[in-house]
């Protein structure tokens, strides 16, 4: 529906001409009437809801994301649709999430030709998407914040929490590119960004954020050591996240316990083997 | 107001738009004016107040809560029926269902009968001219 809307440039929905025009072009309309604040609020709000949980849908069942997304949602910094206003993060990761869905089903379909290191150019987006992440990490001077800074603690504190949740998501999305690419093998290659989401999460200053990160905790929770297990089963029983109103986080919990046991009985343990696990997970 | 105060900020955990925006007063105004999003959210916080309040209520008081629910998530699916069934061109209303469609996603993950209407239902599912 959202993309017909679109290809019909916004008409026959509701909205008013003006709000349609605003629509059409990165314009502000903060000193626009209520009747077109209160319209545009409210698609901002609708449409990142469907974007986000479009994307989480695609990486507990390894589709790719919805094509009509591309239309509506980028990293582009005037988009209309920013998902860091309901959950935190920035769009340019979330972006790169998508595209590792998309890679991991274009690696699906391939793989019954031929093996992943055969298909270049599958490597090639692969090593791009990579380079993207690390090079948005640079950008905001992500990568070397520490939950121990003074600076740190200021960030967490202000009512922009979008610092460090964006740092969250982009080392979650480096660890789940790994486990697209190389399942649970040869995890030595992405202990740093483990070990960073969990010093994160063990942070006492975003325990409270901790709803917003149901996505991270599940991808480094399946890959933690044992010596971190306790943590992950700590914070998926507990408020926040546990809530009486939203049981089916209890199935988060189940499904990491579930992977936990499948690395301890393969020995080479895949992606594809957890999401045959998971794909009634809803990790929102 | 309890869907307002409490059920939105699980859906949206870090919603919290400026006032120069006019906050979240687009919420109220687009529940007044769309029928089956009322009924939806209604069905959504009737759910939530239950599970929240299981510990102190009464069994008659969580019965009644249930038959509540039940009769809200019945007459919004009614009426996202008629709106999917209907005429389609110049339609007002058809954002505010659509965001209702949105919420029923929601209130699937904790009520199994929205999956079941769903899947016998394709045309209200695909919601298309």
């Amino acid at each position: 529906m959202l993309q017909r809307v679109h290809e019909n440039k916004f008409v026959n929905i509701g909205l008013s001409e003006e709000s349609r025009v605003i629509l059409l072009s990165p314009k502000s309309f903060e000193n626009h009437g209520a009747e077109v604040r209160e319209e545009l609020m409210a698609f901002r709000a609708f449409g990142a809801s469907v974007v986000w949980l479009d994307i989480l849908f695609s990486v507990t069942t390894g589709t790719a994301p919805s094509q009509w997304i591309e239309t509506f949602f980028s990293s582009d910094p005037d988009c209309h649709i920013q998902l860091q206003d309901i959950m935190g993060c920035q769009n340019w990761v979330m972006v790169q999430i998508g595209r590792i869905t998309k890679l991991y089903s274009e690696k699906m379909q391939a793989a019954k030709l031929k093996p992943f290191d055969s298909c270049t150019e599958l490597v090639q987006t692969a090593q791009e998407i990579e380079k993207d992440i690390q090079h948005g990490l640079a950008q905001g001077a992500l990568s070397s914040m520490d939950c121990a800074d003074h600076a740190y603690a200021l960030v967490a504190r202000t009512s922009s929490r979008v610092v460090p949740i964006t740092c969250i998501y982009a080392h979650t999305a480096l660890i789940y590119l790994h486990l697209v690419i190389h399942g649970f093998t040869e995890l030595r290659q992405i202990s740093d960004f483990v070990s960073r989401v969990t010093t994160h999460l063990r942070c006492v200053l975003l325990s409270e954020l901790r709803p917003t990160l149901v996505m991270p905790i599940y991808i480094c929770g399946s890959v933690a050591e044992e010596s971190d297990r306790d943590f992950f089963r700590e914070v998926l029983s507990t408020p926040p996240l546990m809530d009486p109103a939203l049981p089916h986080r209890a199935r988060v919990l189940q499904g990491l316990e579930e992977i936990w046991i499948q690395r301890q009985i393969r020995p080479v343990c895949t992606w594809e083997d957890c999401l045959a696990l998971i794909s009634d997970i809803l990790l929102h | 107001m309890h869907f307002l105060d409490s059920v939105c900020e699980l859906q949206l955990p870090l919603y919290n738009p400026d006032i120069m925006y006019g906050g979240r007063g687009w919420i109220l105004s687009m529940l007044l004016h769309t029928k089956p999003l009322y009924h939806a959210v209604l069905a959504m916080s009737t759910y939530h107040r239950r599970m929240v309040m299981v510990p102190r209520g009464t069994p008659e008081w969580q019965a009644e809560d249930v038959r509540r629910q039940e009769e809200h998530v019945a007459i919004c699916l009614d009426l996202v029926h008629q709106a999917a069934n209907g005429p389609c061109s110049n339609d007002s209303t058809r954002f505010g269902v659509a965001a209702c469609i949105l919420q029923l996603l929601f209130v699937d993950v904790r009520i199994p009968s929205f999956l079941t209407y769903f899947l016998l239902h394709p045309p209200v599912a695909e919601y298309s001219c």
